[in-house]
């Protein structure tokens, strides 16, 4: 199905996965990409590459209709905010069944299945939990269906733990706090499976529901073939970025530091939502304000959430056999290579403090 | 004494920096003039910012004008600027002030020729930090230079207007001719001369780079500098002289570190200016009294020649960094071929 007469859409290039797409689509298969960012400013990893790239927001249906002009396949890898992502998807949807596209690709996540634990399949039912998160991306999915009954041919992907180079959650983040000595939960609160996917391997995933003619109209998981535990993935993360293992002592402390900074981060979050142009001039104006301002965020950064408590002790596994069936999904990247990729970026960047001779920060 | 000025570009940079500060200046904000090619844009900044009048060819009010801020995407720069000059039209013109030496050089001497003002806005020059570094290092307080760094990089979100740098059919020039413009000229501007390239790495791909390093040596002296639009780095610069070593960040407003052989200490700074919005005061405020008569600018444009030097003998010797997390093609591509 993949050709390279038309060029592939990718909607929301500027973000993580999308970014990869690209990067990937074009020095992968040599297929032409057109790379579509809500911002200008989110344009500057994909920039770095000879790409179409266009300004296109899913919530403006005519952005969307001329962002479509001539492709041959969608993959939708855009999110926002929950209320205008599902009507957003619907927008997508609408677009490509006019324009008569081949296939779309259609980024959903694991947490459709909602908070259960064990082995799930792709048949198992979609729950909503009142997260608007996870309660947009089964609404999005069902715009899919939707669109599959009016003769759209749409793939869905659930993805699990996606990480590797460019992930702010799964990867920087991390790695970030372990740098910072920051705390995480303690061992055995860390001992949920992990569900880790290399991001090299999600987009491999993509390229096969863009091209099998077996993913049309279905869903997959897409996963690693690794049961780690939360534990494992953050002491090889650890380990790979030259630091000492993880300190498997009191997680009873632990869980009171994290309770204790609980109000202080769902405070921050309120406030900076509610009030964040007042607060950036003041912190642009104010040496004080500012280092007050960076002072609390460190110390939220270094602490877990109390959702990282939740994640981090679920035991719950995705199997790809339907991938690996029908579309000849495998994972080509263990996490050994994986995180060993992403300590390499991350050095790059300098996530692990700073270059080599530079002074260890503002004064 | 009202000064009728034109800022030619209502992007991103024009409404978070020169229209803000014009409009607060009396006598200026009565005749301003807004410019730009996209008439929804320039109506908006029309209505924003109270200016008397709009239009969306900047040679519409070229006879019009007293003064002019250039702020149109870069590319674009050495054209705009040079229609204003022919006019004998002072001009203030965004970093970076021509995308080539030759175009810089080109400006200069036709600002010369038509006897005006030609400034840039290279505002790290009124960054206080940078600022006492200057002085420090051509006072000799700090010995004879022997090392320079500067890591800067944040996680690029400048509201943009126009997507004329990145990807096909863009300019090819990233994070070095936007962030290195300022960088490479505080190398300038504190050593009094321009260092030669030694090497330069970056991450373009065919597309404009996200990520550069610059290495340099020149006068008993060699330096890094390292920038980024992909993640936040230190945001500081270090000067090791033989006798003093000084440390500051480079949005530092109040204090830089001064490290002898005996001791390291905190050196208060007591700075004009202490903010950023402050900064773009000080900036309108320099270039109005130039224009007046009344001063140099802070920043001629003469001034800036060997930092665009630098950056163009940088892209001339182009290495690509080695990015072994993005060439997994092979690997990933085992399973879909």
């Amino acid at each position: 199905m993949l050709s390279s007469d038309r060029p592939i859409l990718i909607i929301g290039a500027g973000g993580f996965i999308g970014g990869r797409v690209v990067e990937m689509l074009q020095g992968l298969l040599g297929i032409p990409v057109r790379a579509s960012v809500r911002r200008w400013s989110s344009a500057v990893r994909i920039g770095r590459l000879p790409v179409e790239i266009v300004l296109c927001d899913i919530a403006d249906a005519d952005q969307v209709r001329r962002a479509m002009d001539g492709v041959g396949g969608v993959v939708h890898c855009a999110y926002g905010d929950p209320a205008v992502f599902v009507e957003g998807t619907r927008t997508v949807l609408q677009a490509a069944l006019e324009a008569g596209v081949d296939r779309v690709v259609h980024l959903s996540t694991m947490e459709v299945y909602g908070d259960v634990e064990g082995v799930v399949f792709e048949d198992a039912p979609l729950r909503k939990t009142g997260w608007s998160y996870r309660d947009s991306k089964i609404d999005a999915e069902l715009a899919c269906r939707s669109y599959m009954d009016r003769g759209l041919s749409v793939s869905i992907l659930r993805p699990t733990i996606v990480y590797g180079p460019f992930s702010r959650d799964w990867t920087a983040r991390f790695a970030e706090r372990l740098v910072a000595g920051g705390t995480f939960p303690g061992r055995e609160d860390c001992q949920g499976t992990c569900n880790l996917v290399y991001i090299d391997d999600l987009v491999a995933a993509i390229v096969l529901a863009l091209d099998r003619k077996e993913a049309a109209g279905a869903a997959f998981n897409v996963n690693g073939e690794e049961r780690l535990t939360w534990w494992q993935y953050l002491n090889d993360l650890s380990r790979a970025i030259g630091l000492p293992p993880l300190n498997g002592g009191s997680s009873f402390a632990r869980r009171v530091r994290c309770a204790a900074v609980a109000p202080v981060r769902t405070t921050a979050r309120v406030v900076l939502d509610r009030f964040r142009d007042p607060i950036m001039a003041v912190y642009q104006s104010s040496p004080t304000a500012q280092r007050l301002m960076r002072g609390v965020e460190g110390v939220i950064r270094r602490t877990p959430a109390p959702a990282e408590y939740r994640l981090f002790t679920r035991k719950v596994f995705l199997p790809v056999d339907k991938a690996r069936a029908l579309l000849g999904y495998r994972s080509q990247f263990p996490a050994s290579r994986g995180v060993a990729l992403s300590a390499s970026w991350l050095r790059h960047h300098g996530f692990l403090g700073v270059p080599e001779g530079a002074p260890a920060g503002p004064l | 004494m009202s000064v009728r000025i034109a800022v030619v570009g209502c992007g991103a940079i024009a409404r978070a920096f020169h229209l803000p500060a014009l409009a607060a200046v009396p006598g200026v904000s009565d005749h301003l003039i807004v410019v730009d090619h996209d008439s929804r844009r320039v109506a908006t900044a029309q209505q924003e910012f109270r200016a008397s009048r709009a239009a969306t060819d900047h040679r519409e009010v070229l006879h019009d004008v007293e003064a002019a801020i250039v702020a149109v995407p870069q590319e674009f720069h050495a054209d705009v600027v040079m229609d204003f000059l022919r006019e004998r039209v002072p001009v203030l013109c965004e970093k970076p002030l021509a995308t080539t030496l030759a175009q810089a050089t080109a400006l200069v001497t036709a600002a010369d020729v038509a006897g005006v003002v030609l400034a840039v806005n290279n505002t790290r020059r009124f960054y206080p930090a940078v600022r006492a570094a200057r002085e420090w290092i051509q006072a000799g307080r700090l010995g004879t230079i022997r090392r320079v760094e500067i890591h800067e990089g944040t996680s690029f979100n400048w509201p943009l207007t126009s997507g004329s740098t990145f990807g096909r059919g863009g300019t090819g020039k990233g994070v070095l001719q936007d962030v290195g413009a300022h960088a490479l000229d505080m190398i300038c501007w504190w050593l009094g001369a321009r260092p030669s390239i030694t090497r330069y790495q970056d991450d373009a791909m065919g597309g404009s780079e996200a990520v550069a390093r610059v290495e340099f040596a020149g006068a008993g002296c060699t330096g890094v500098v390292d920038l980024s639009w992909l993640s936040r780095l230190p945001n500081t610069f270090r000067v090791v002289g033989d006798e003093d070593t000084l440390e500051g960040g480079i949005l530092a407003w109040d204090a830089v570190r001064l490290t002898g052989r005996r001791r390291s200490r905190k050196v208060r700074l007591r700075p004009e200016v202490r903010s950023f919005p402050r900064v773009r005061d000080h900036v309108i405020a320099d270039f109005l009294g130039a224009v007046r008569g009344e001063r140099r600018p802070a920043v001629p444009a003469k001034d800036v020649l060997p930092s665009i030097a630098m950056i163009e003998e940088c892209y001339g010797r182009r290495e690509p960094f080695p990015m072994p997390w993005f060439d997994t093609v092979s690997e990933a591509s085992s399973v879909v071929l």
